[in-house]
């Protein structure tokens, strides 16, 4: 079987032999201006920007190194290659990042390209802060930061308002230099390539992201691991009977874009946010992040304390009977998690995610803790508390829970150390000692009843 | 003195064309060693090292893994033709372990094949065979066990035993700094190609091109110069490719010396991490005593540094070390000694700073548990023992200069220091969740080689007949502008626009034995050499058109392009003046050599004039911590450095800036971790953290210029280093506002400052255990 997509704009035909992205285009293709600093998604500097079939049909910065150049079948991919315009004139945002000094070493720079557009593309405000958050997945050891900064500025007040007045934003982009005309060429989705359910399903590996399946396992080991595109030609979210269904297919960023549009579940913001780094969110997804069970994965804690439902290809799963065993999971070969159900419940509580880790942001947690709050004339009448990453799979607190009910937000908090140590099995490694991880647990504990206080006396209406 | 503001970098008009390599960068077009396209035939090589930290080597068993496809040699110490010795400074390393085993990482035996995965899959299936042995791991253990290079140094000033004597106040403590992994992005990469029997190229990511050059000759039985070495440019350094490129590049070599194929070489991210040496971890314990007003008089420190297992350059960076103990501080009675000891790590090398943080931050921990027991603030004692002009460094060497003073008042003054630190203390007395703290880090640091000969550079420079200007220096371009500062200096030399000039790459073949790219002062050295050059070649076509134009040459200048009258009448355009040189025979090239004058050092009585200046800053560090969860922010910097005249202030602000942010990144988050065999836990960018975009300070510069130099181009001064060491005050920003909030709790003298330290000290009374 052959792949076919488009690269800068060129038809590719491709075998369907393992191989990464990354690496495909600096051999194959000697076009090295893609740069691999980790090969573990970790440092945003092999980012290219790539349109998958589904989704919201526009552009997305991903790293190069977690994408097998099988999973772009119709795809449309980006290089720094491809900006470079046959006049030999600049490109806009290389000369911003010239003049504002950068770069110093140049290895993590052209990524930083991709990484504007992307955000240029899909920033709900185009302000300086969001910039910010935006290029945080570009890490740079020289480094160039301020200058990045100094130029993520002017990005903003060169193009910001151009922009937000757009209604296609990708037009737009071309029409300002930024993008290539040939950007603007829709790419052919009829659907060739099997996906999962119609494959034998028992020898399947079914694929999200990959961006756990990557790391873990040699690529010649994955090749009955076939993207399931489908799951991204439904919506990002529906209603149903009061419930929220969250695609759990969509990568976590595109969803957290599409519910921020949509005024929905305003907590997912910092949940998106505080999940790795902007180019592995516009590829790793909820349902891979659930399946993959980790002990500290972000996803388990939040839904648990959600008590979400998950609806898989055969079954629902109440989302705390999804984890068997470490790293182990009740899901038959080839089923796959389709839908994340929120309760209509969560509509009226008062929800907070919070994640210690030794980098605040793109790192993965100490600990993490979710919190869902349901206060009513005043007082505490239910809450569920679940820690991730001090037991073999996150865990929900009932009897640290029962402690709370009936309080007033503004009361003390109690101390919850006694059903801390009564419940947490937590273990040194290097991102914590267990004593650390004891202790952090406890302020977690006590961050969410401060958490709870500055949401219900700031009077912030409930989520709708 | 005049004293000069920069604050932003201009944006001038020939901004895009003068950083049009930087440009290059983020179009993707920049050129590194990985990026070259490699010849048809090329074999590439894996690497199999030791998987332990100390054992006897018995045997090397090949026979499975040469049975692997695509498997086309594997080689061991045995196949080296020439040496198999490659220590630089201390002949104690050898390239392929023959019966030692001494870290986990050390190289074995090289595998060549016609993939990189084949050549890894084959390397995994090499069998080493050994007698395990006890393993020293830690630098404490070393020196009980007398496990040295080399013997105890020891600088001494005044009467240390009448400084303690007259001491109101004595504090002595512990003080532990870390290793720090450079993380160069681009990791070790070099690729080797037989140019014919007896001569060979290497392409190398090093910035020491000729020490690559002397012991590839040295392995392979070859003279030098049948080795060449070519560096385009390094996706970052930082001192980690000044000893540490070597092996790699030798490796290189030697498989294709051997096979007479092409070579590629390059680390994976996990072998880098594992197999190369970091920043050395120091302990050293600290006595200081002070009188009644916060006067230190006497200092008393010793250093014991974690070397590793080879020499490499440890007994250099602990030379820094020792002239850095007194840092910015005018003390009279000082005692300092220090010694590097050898354990079963990864040889620990340069890393900017080089020897200085670990001094530098003991020093102000001393001073911090002074102030605590004094009960005063830190700055106070800081102030009151700022170096003075005229005083002497237990070295020998004079400081001259008042930078310091003019750098400390005008950030005081124009940072509104004293009103921020007031408002602060004010709201954290409110005993908010969010405190705040400041704490400033006044720096001295020496610029030049403490090697006295390797100060020296030299440089061609090469006018065509195109009027073009082609430069090969002896500095290596690794992100820290040398190159752009070069082109400065010759811009303004022969008044052309930077367009005309281009830096070649460095090339062993154009300038001979360079010293590496390091100690900051690449710009200095090599600008000095290429302002002697352009200047032999700037007279000699003066001479020539003044007569040909019947025109003195005293009121000839270079200028815009032109030759033109001391009024600004143009006589001749650049190009034409060239090309009429060169028709009349004029020579149109010039090499000249460069050797920084009055440096000596003698080390038998550790006296002497090492530096050629010392580069003075101070910063303020402002930062925000969360008590309920021991996180915080490194809010703002604010810097004022005594730049001297910069050559191009958009790489200075850029070398200002990513200095500080590293030091912030060692001083808080960056942690190497081992475990108890020696193996290294932090061994990706997933687990060893450094500062993103969103940890970053805001920063704020300040250049002065304090005075002339006459030991930089244009009175410009060296500034790749100190950067660094102006991010330790975080520390103790962040241990000043936990104290703010748990006044009792001891918190150890430790580097860094992780927000799991930082919770454990807010919460010191909390026992996990019930
Ligand atoms: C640099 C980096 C940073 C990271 N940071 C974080 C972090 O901060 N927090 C965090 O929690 N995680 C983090 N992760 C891990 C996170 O990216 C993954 O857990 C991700 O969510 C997995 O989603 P995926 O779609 O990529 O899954 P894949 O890698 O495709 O699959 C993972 C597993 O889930 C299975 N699977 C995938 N999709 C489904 C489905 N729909 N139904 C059933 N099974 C499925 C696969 O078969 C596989 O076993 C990080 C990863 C990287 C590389
Ligand atoms: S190479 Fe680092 S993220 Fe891909
Ligand atoms: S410029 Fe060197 S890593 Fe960013």
């Amino acid at each position: 079987m052959t792949m076919e997509f488009d690269l800068n704009g060129k038809r590719h035909t491709v075998a369907d032999t393992p191989q990464l992205l990354i690496d495909w285009l600096r051999t194959a293709q000697q076009q090295t201006g893609t740069k691999a600093a980790c090969r573990e998604g970790d440092c945003g500097s092999c980012q290219v920007l790539v349109k998958e079939p589904g989704l919201d049909h526009h552009f997305r910065a991903q790293p190069g190194c977690l994408i097998r150049v099988q999973d772009l079948h119709q795809c449309q991919v980006l290089t720094i290659e491809g900006l470079l315009r046959p006049d030999a004139k600049p490109h806009p945002l290389v000369m911003l990042f010239t003049e504002e000094g950068a770069g110093q070493c140049g290895f993590c720079s052209p990524a930083l390209i991709m990484a504007s557009l992307n955000w240029l593309l899909h920033g709900p405000a185009l302000t300086p802060e969001e910039g910010e958050a935006w290029l945080n997945g570009n890490l740079c050891r020289c480094t160039g930061y301020m200058g990045q900064r100094r130029a993520i500025v002017q990005i903003a007040s060169r193009w910001a308002t151009a922009l937000l007045a757009s209604t296609d934003r990708q037009t737009t982009l071309i029409a300002l230099d930024l993008l290539p005309p040939y950007a603007a060429i829709p790419p052919c989705w009829h659907s060739t390539r099997p996906t999962i359910s119609e494959e034998t399903p028992e020898v399947s590996i079914v694929l999200g992201g990959g961006t756990d399946l990557y790391l873990e396992r040699p690529l010649n080991q994955l090749t009955q691991a076939v993207p399931c595109s489908s799951g991204k030609l439904q919506p990002p979210f529906k209603e149903h009977n009061g419930e929220i269904w969250l695609n759990a297919q969509w990568p976590i960023q595109a969803l957290a874009d599409a519910l921020l549009a949509q005024k929905q579940l305003p907590f997912f913001s910092r949940f998106n946010f505080l999940f790795a780094s902007l180019p592995v969110r516009n590829r790793a997804t909820l349902g891979g992040n659930l399946a993959h069970a980790s002990p500290i994965g972000d996803a388990m804690t939040l839904m648990m304390a959600l008590n979400a439902t998950l609806h898989t290809n055969r079954r629902s799963i109440p989302v705390q009977h999804l984890i068997t065993g470490f790293k182990q999971t009740c899901l038959a070969a080839g089923e796959l998690i389709e839908w994340i159900a929120l309760p209509p419940e969560v509509g009226v509580s008062y929800i907070h995610f919070d994640k210690v880790s030794r980098r605040s942001t793109t790192d993965i947690a100490a600990l993490n803790c979710a919190g869902c709050w349901h206060v009513e004339n005043s007082r505490v009448t239910r809450v569920r508390l679940v820690i991730g990453g001090a037991s073999p799979c996150p865990l929900r607190l009932p009897e640290l829970e029962k402690q709370f009910i009936g309080l007033p937000p503004d009361a003390l908090c109690p101390d919850p150390t006694p059903w801390l140590k009564a419940a947490l099995s937590p273990r040194t490694d290097h991102r914590g000692s267990e004593s650390y991880r004891f202790l952090l647990a406890k302020q977690l504990i006590l961050a969410q009843w401060d958490a709870l206080k500055q949401l219900t006396s700031a009077g912030s209406e409930v989520t709708p | 003195m005049s004293s000069k503001t920069l604050k932003t970098p201009p944006q001038s008009e020939s901004s895009p064309l003068k950083h049009r390599t930087l440009q290059g960068h983020f179009e993707g077009k920049t050129l590194f060693t990985d990026d070259l396209p490699v010849p048809e035939s090329c074999l590439y090589a894996a690497v199999v090292t030791s998987p332990v930290a100390h054992a006897e080597l018995t045997a090397i068993v090949t026979s499975e893994a040469e049975k692997y496809p695509g498997v086309v040699a594997i080689l061991t110490a045995r196949d080296i033709p020439g040496s198999n010795q490659i220590g630089d400074i201390v002949q104690d390393e050898r390239l392929l372990a023959e019966h030692h085993l001494n870290f986990i990482g050390k190289p074995v035996a090289l595998v060549l094949a016609n993939t990189a995965e084949q050549a890894h899959q084959a390397a995994d299936a090499v069998q080493l065979q050994y007698h395990e042995k006890p393993s020293t791991l830690d630098v404490k253990t070393a020196y009980r066990e007398n496990s040295t290079f080399g013997d105890e140094r020891h600088f001494q000033k005044g009467d240390i035993a009448h400084g303690f004597e007259d001491a109101q106040w004595v504090v002595e403590g512990d003080v532990d700094t870390q290793a720090q992994e450079h993380l160069y992005f681009e990791t070790q990469v070099s690729l080797a190609i037989p140019m014919d029997g007896q001569h060979l190229k290497i392409f190398s990511a090093t910035q020491s091109p000729s020490a690559v050059q002397k012991f590839a000759a040295s392995v392979l039985g070859l003279p030098m110069n049948a080795v060449e070495v070519e560096v385009l440019r390094l996706g970052g350094a930082f001192g980690g490719k000044e000893e540490q490129a070597k092996p790699w590049a030798l490796l290189a070599a030697l498989g294709a010396f051997v096979t007479q194929k092409p070579v590629k070489l390059v680390l994976s991210r996990h072998e880098d991490m594992h197999w190369t040496g970091k920043r050395h971890p120091y302990h050293s314990h600290y006595r200081l005593g002070l009188d009644s007003t916060g006067k230190i008089l006497a200092y008393d420190v010793q250093f014991l540094q974690d070397g590793g297992a080879v020499a490499d350059l440890s007994t250099a960076v602990l030379e820094r070390t020792l002239f850095h103990a007194t840092n910015a501080y005018a003390i009279e009675n000082v005692n300092v000694k220090a010694v590097s000891c050898r354990t079963h790590h990864p040889s620990n090398t340069a890393f900017r700073g080089f020897g200085a943080p670990q001094a530098i931050f003991t020093l102000e921990s001393a001073i911090d548990h002074a102030a605590r027991v004094m009960g005063c603030p830190r700055w106070h004692i800081q102030q009151a023992n700022l170096l003075q002009p005229g005083y002497k460094f237990a070295y020998g060497m004079t400081y001259e200069t008042n930078a310091l003073q003019q750098c400390w008042s005008r950030l005081w003054s124009e940072k509104s220091i004293a009103r921020r630190m007031r408002d602060l203390e004010q709201t954290n007395r409110s005993a908010p969740r969010y405190r705040k703290s400041i704490a400033l880090t006044p720096l001295c640091f020496g610029i030049a080689f403490t090697a006295t000969h390797l100060n020296q550079a030299s440089v061609q420079v090469n006018i065509y007949t195109d009027g073009s200007v082609g430069i090969a220096t002896s500095s290596v371009e690794m992100g820290q502008g040398v190159n752009e500062k070069i082109r400065e200096v010759v811009a303004r030399c022969f008044g052309i626009s930077f367009d005309m000039i281009h830096i070649d790459y460095t090339h062993s073949a154009r300038t001979a034995n360079m010293s590496p790219t390091a100690a900051s002062v690449g710009a200095d050295l090599n600008g000095m050499a290429t302002l002697q050059a352009c200047s032999k070649l700037k007279s000699r076509l003066l001479k020539f058109c003044s007569q040909r134009l019947k025109h003195p040459v005293e009121h000839l200048t270079l200028r815009a392009g032109n030759v033109m009258t001391d009024q600004g009448e143009v006589l001749l355009e650049w190009r034409k003046l060239v090309t009429e040189a060169y028709l009349s025979r004029e020579h149109l090239c010039e090499l000249a050599h460069y050797a920084t004058p009055d440096l000596y050092f003698d080390r038998t009585r550790e006296q002497g004039h090492p530096f050629a200046y010392h580069a003075c800053g101070v910063s303020a560090i402002e930062i925000t911590l969360d008590t309920l969860l021991g996180t915080y922010q490194v809010e703002h910097i604010d810097v004022v450095y005594d730049l001297g005249e910069s050559l191009d202030p958009l790489v200075d602000l850029g070398q200002m800036e990513g200095g500080l942010v590293q030091g912030v990144g060692y001083a808080t988050l960056e942690e190497i971790l081992w475990d108890s065999n020696g193996r290294l836990i932090t061994d990706s960018f997933a687990t060893y953290k450094i500062p993103d975009l969103m940890y970053s300070p805001r920063i704020s510069v300040d250049f002065i210029q304090s005075g002339r130099n006459p030991y930089g181009p244009f009175s410009s001064k060296a500034i790749g280093e100190p950067p660094l060491l102006l991010g330790l005050g975080a520390y103790f920003a962040i241990t000043d506002a936990i104290r703010s909030h748990t006044q009792t709790t001891e918190i150890p003298y430790q580097l860094p400052m992780t927000p799991e330290k930082a919770l454990s000290a807010l919460y010191p009374s909390f026992t996990a255990t019930s």
